[in-house]
């Protein structure tokens, strides 16, 4: 474990939206660590800013939206600091995503196997200059040898035919398929995966999940999977985020999190799961909604719907305590209140205050 | 892994790739011409366009009579269909004793230029400003929206007259005049189209994979949106023959001296009662022309979509 240095690492970012009636907080001082290969699993309801960690570490928060402070260090690099240019080269080379509905990520005009060319040739994979198109027949070769075979390597069947079909042709899980074989073709370092099982059926779920599990152990790519399913995430990741209304709620290694949930809110999230040995259990929602993310009230965000709230959790911000060598939970109730945080995020390395 | 690939003359490479385009071009025309036989109307509609281009582009093969030089001995002469009809003068003539079949083929040079010449022009403007003020908004869009605004709120026909009247007549002018206003029907698609087109997932799909915006927009949605705007290309021309064809009725378009169907009608107006031909038949090629433009457009939009396409 000691060896493993990290490939990315997030300190104190915060992204927020203005709007009429107020600063949205959609991320609230995240911190993330993931390792070279690790499985990096961030958890939680619509709307919690799981997807826009995704979108900061891209650099693609769409314009009202701005990182207010952090920094984002990718192979020590702050991404935050690279200039539009360098973060081009990046995109795709080194960070790759894939996205919710493979139907609409592809682009329907095009050929899916130019599709998956086109980032090889965007990002000179095959080296060589490039030359204008009557005369770039070689290289174009090379680079659709190398597209064939990432899609071998993704599992479509028969990539040769497969080249020269359009996205509509195949079906959800091919889709998907296909665009992780484009996410993969430049071999990045770190893969971000925006729910891409949500719009599969089971079956397929089961298969993309381990596709990209084989990837993560062939060529060390380190994923994170952004999830609203917390038995996806279970199964796929070695480390679990939870998030709640921007804030990171809980965090540690899988099997902590899932067996042995310290913060209320993962619990609940564990509780709502149906499951099929217990048919005649119901399904244990958590009460009420998100809450709205633009007046948070100013204890725990989780508190009007926690079942374990404690007077002490309204008042002031919750720190996030250290429970375990990499665990941590933001919640007073597992957490004895007299007791000094162990250690605490934002006391050490808080970067900027408002 | 490395795969070194087999060489190949320079030359002989040369040969290789042009023949594999001409094969698949082959393959795609041919998938085209199917598809257009099972839409019957259009197939139709793209014969007779065809017939018109080429009966412009040969048309002093076809007709040996001079389009603006007539033998008064043979004014009004009716088509040789109706009764004291000659054979040398298949559709008739006009006042001036000018084969009337030679004015028509000749006008069909002028409307077919003025048609495609303005909507290209039209398209290429239109295009541009629709697709930078789509995608990134802001103040350009703001101020060029405005100003498609204000150029939309005058009826086509009057600008057209208006700017007639104050530029001149001449093909080059009325050329002009039908871009000033046409572009901004292709703006207003081609900027509607990017804002939708814009916030489709590919769209940031290829930004995740690091392509720049300028690139996103030609060769990434431009593709998407230029069968619409290929389409309603098509049909416009139809509709600026028929500007171009109102113009010249009014005097305002093509100088008298060059045939153009609008002036052929014009000057049959006064003879209307005694030799009806002199104004019907070029009305008539006329509305055959822009009829069959109008069917092949809309046969184009269903056959050109690849989304509306089963599997092949």
């Amino acid at each position: 474990m000691e060896n493993k240095q990290p490939l990315l690492e997030i300190r104190d970012l915060s992204v927020v939206y203005p709007s009429k009636r107020g600063e949205v907080r959609a991320i609230d001082s995240i911190f993330l660590n993931v390792e070279k290969g690790g499985r990096l699993g961030l958890v939680g309801e619509s709307g919690c800013g799981k997807s826009t960690v995704l979108h900061a570490i891209s650099r693609l928060i769409s314009r009202p939206g701005k990182v207010t402070c952090g920094e984002i260090l990718f192979k020590r690099k702050n991404l935050l600091k690279l200039s539009s240019r360098e973060m081009r080269n990046v995109r795709g080379k080194e960070i790759s995503m894939i996205f919710q509905d493979p139907q609409t990520t592809l682009n329907p005009v095009f050929h899916v196997g130019e599709q998956i060319r086109e980032s090889l040739r965007l990002h000179n994979i095959i080296p060589g200059t490039h030359l204008p198109w009557p005369f770039d027949i070689a290289r174009k070769r090379q680079e659709k040898e190398r597209v064939l075979q990432a899609m071998r390597e993704v599992g479509i069947p028969s990539p040769m035919d497969r080249y020269a079909t359009y996205p509509h042709q195949f079906s959800g899980g091919m889709q998907q398929r296909a665009l992780i074989a484009l996410a993969l073709v430049c071999e990045p370092s770190l893969l971000l995966a925006d729910e891409p099982t949500t719009a599969l059926d089971v079956t397929i779920q089961a298969q993309i999940l381990n596709l990209m599990l084989k990837i993560n152990q062939d060529h060390h790519t380190a994923i994170i999977l952004v999830t609203h399913d917390l038995g996806v995430a279970a199964e796929f990741c070695d480390t679990i985020t939870v998030m709640y209304a921007g804030r990171i709620v809980e965090q540690g290694p899988v099997d902590d999190v899932t067996m042995n949930p310290q913060h209320p809110y993962t619990q609940g999230l564990l509780a709502c799961r149906p499951v099929i040995s217990k048919i005649d259990q119901k399904v244990q929602p958590i009460p009420g909604n998100v809450p709205d993310v633009i007046d948070l009230p100013p204890g725990c965000a989780f508190a009007p719907r926690c079942p374990q709230v404690k007077p002490a959790c309204l008042e002031g911000p919750i720190p996030i305590f250290q429970t375990g060598e990499k665990l941590f939970n933001r919640c007073l109730a597992q957490v004895s209140y007299e007791r000094d945080p162990l250690w605490s995020w934002e006391h050490i390395v808080r970067q900027c205050d408002e | 892994m490395e795969t070194t690939p087999p060489t190949v003359q320079p030359t002989n490479r040369l040969i290789h790739l042009w023949s594999i385009r001409l094969k698949l071009w082959l393959r795609d025309t041919k998938e085209f011409l199917r598809e257009l036989i099972l839409h019957p109307t259009a197939l139709i509609g793209g014969i007779i366009v065809i017939l018109y281009i080429l009966a412009a582009l040969f048309a002093p093969q076809i007709t040996s009579y001079d389009p603006t030089k007539g033998n008064l001995r043979d004014r009004l002469k009716p088509p040789a269909f109706i009764e004291g009809g000659m054979k040398e003068y298949p559709l008739g003539t006009d006042a001036q004793g000018r084969d009337l079949l030679t004015r028509i083929i000749y006008g069909a040079r002028i409307s077919l230029i003025v048609g495609v010449v303005s909507v290209g022009i039209s398209v290429l403007i239109g295009s541009i400003l629709g697709a930078l003020s789509g995608f990134y908004r802001g103040k350009l869009d703001a101020i060029i929206s405005r100003f498609a605004d204000l150029l939309m709120a005058f009826p086509f026909l009057i600008f057209a007259i208006g700017v007639m009247a104050f530029i001149g007549s001449g093909v080059t002018n009325l050329i002009a005049a039908l871009i000033f206003k046409g572009w901004v029907e292709f703006f207003r698609v081609v900027r509607g189209e990017m804002m939708s087109e814009k916030t489709e997932e590919y769209v940031e799909a290829a930004k995740v994979t690091g392509r720049g915006n300028l690139a996103i927009i030609v060769r990434e949605i431009f593709p998407n949106i230029v069968q619409s705007i290929f389409v309603l290309a098509t049909l416009r021309i139809g509709e600026m023959i028929i500007m171009e064809a109102s113009l010249s009725f009014l005097g305002l378009g093509i100088p008298p001296h060059i045939p153009a169907w609008g002036s052929m009608v014009a000057s049959g107006r006064d003879f209307m009662l005694v030799a009806w031909w002199v104004s019907t038949i070029p009305g008539i090629a006329l509305m055959i022309l822009v009829l069959s433009i109008n069917l092949f457009a809309e046969g184009l939009r269903d056959i050109l979509d690849p989304r509306l396409k089963t599997i092949a």
